[in-house]
């Protein structure tokens, strides 16, 4: 996916030097040669490319890269429907405690409605077993 | 049971993989919301997978657990140094032996991590690739042709790997070589690093990940391990008839029967001097994997956890004790 495809509005961010996802500018990679995303390396891909080439040389990548040696992955695609031991419902429940204790009460109660959705669809699976 | 030679020198092997999610900022650059959400997210990706992993795995929020049990996961390389703040929207998932783990919203988004005793990073890599292949399978990761997975720190773009074993080294400390040693070794992308100064613990770890494959830099932390070890077993022999080293080994053995109280640093660096004493054959009356263990177990967090005691250093003495009575 390329970032610079995108809309003219997210154009001008690279004309400012600006990543469009994290706001990080050029000047943390410049002089504290920190990115914020993996956009930026699009963004930035010119001053990255110099830093990189000025501190470890021209190197090329040889390590793993992910979808080429995935051996497992078919086996997971049948496997779709595996036993889960963190439900749903338990996460959620977790975001839930969060939400009360960060005080954002508005996604606490989205979140405590979809709770008791999933609740409710759980015991009519059970009555249907 | 490892059965190599090394073991008595090379203690631990640990292997980790860092991933990061293109979805996401970095580290750095997530709000606490931003981190729960993924965690909530992974808590489900991973759970979905659990068929297909070889163990089940625990799940402990950073946030939620005691100062204890943290302290001791953090011990076990489980969680990292940092996780001690700021650890909210942080989570680990690890198996029940406790060596492989998958951290999330650390140092990276997602790290998973294998810590095996004594000479074993080619089994702890295979670990970790296993689970790397299973979990990141299909995830949107941080990924560029050019520099691999993407970090940060844009000088730590590359595999994401890093590969440490932990060495007692006492000899070659003793007789200062191991400063030539880490001099060359520096060339080669490699540092040595002292991790416990008590027992002459010192952690040998690769630094390059950018043009270089993750088995290559196995390869080459293989070659500087199997050369420490050598330079270990020939200046442990050479100090064999050594009267300070033998000395400080008996006194080490004396100490640990007989202390009353005993504070985890001076432990360390008893045992350390019992591994020389086993490794010249000087002691006998224990197994030597035995003191890995132990070392473990004995710890500050440790005891806290299992005996819900204050008085830490005086119930190591007592365990200790009979640890080693059978010693001479």
């Amino acid at each position: 996916m390329s970032v610079k495809s995108e809309s003219k509005y997210e154009k001008d961010y690279y004309k400012d030097g600006i990543c469009p996802f994290c706001g990080t500018v050029k000047e943390d990679i410049k002089i504290n040669k920190k990115t914020g995303c993996a956009f930026c390396f699009e963004v930035f891909s010119d001053i990255i490319e110099e830093e990189i080439k000025r501190k470890l040389g021209h190197v090329t990548y040889k390590g793993r890269v992910h979808g080429k040696n995935q051996a497992l992955v078919p086996v997971y695609r049948n496997n779709a429907i595996a036993v889960s031991s963190l439900s749903l419902n338990e996460a959620k429940k977790r975001l839930l405690e969060i939400a009360v204790k960060e005080e954002r009460y508005e996604d606490a109660a989205i979140l405590r409605d979809e709770i008791k959705e999933l609740e409710k669809r759980d015991k009519r699976d059970d009555y249907a077993e | 049971m490892p059965n190599n030679i090394n073991d008595n020198i090379v203690l631990s092997s640990k292997v980790s993989l860092k991933r990061n999610i293109k979805s996401y900022p970095f580290e750095e650059k997530m709000s606490t919301a931003q981190k729960c959400e993924l965690l909530t997210n992974m808590m489900q990706y991973i759970s979905l997978r659990s068929r297909l992993l070889n163990s089940k795995l625990i799940y402990k929020d950073a946030a939620l657990i005691s100062e204890n049990e943290l302290a001791r996961l953090i011990e076990k390389n489980i969680l990292n140094e940092k996780n001690k703040e700021n650890n909210e929207g942080v989570g680990v998932f690890f198996d029940k032996s406790e060596n492989l783990s998958i951290l999330i919203n650390s140092d990276s988004q997602i790290e998973i991590k294998s810590n095996l005793w004594g000479d074993n990073l080619k089994d702890a890599y295979n670990k970790v690739v296993y689970y790397d292949d299973i979990i990141c399978a299909e995830l949107p990761l941080a990924f560029n042709d050019e520099y691999g997975y993407l970090f940060s720190d844009i000088y730590k773009c590359g595999t994401g790997f890093e590969a440490s074993a932990c060495l007692h080294l006492p000899c070659l400390e003793y007789t200062e070589e191991l400063k030539s040693y880490a001099e060359n070794m520096r060339m080669f992308g490699i540092l040595i690093g002292n991790i416990r100064k008590s027992d002459s613990v010192y952690e040998i770890k690769n630094v390059l990940t950018a043009g270089i494959s993750e088995e290559e830099s196995i390869e080459n932390l293989e070659k500087v391990i199997y050369t420490l070890v050598n330079g270990e077993l020939s200046e442990r022999n050479f100090l064999k008839n050594d009267e300070v080293m033998t000395n400080s080994i008996k006194e080490a053995v004396f100490l640990l029967k007989n202390a009353m109280s005993i504070s985890y640093d001076e432990f360390l660096k008893c045992v350390s001097f019992v591994r020389i004493g086993l490794s010249i054959g000087l002691l006998s009356g224990i197994d030597k994997y035995e003191l890995n263990k132990y070392t473990d177990s004995l710890s500050d967090a440790a005891i806290k956890e299992s005996y819900k005691t204050e008085e830490v250093s005086e119930r190591r003495a007592k365990l200790v004790k009979s640890i080693f009575e059978k010693v001479n």
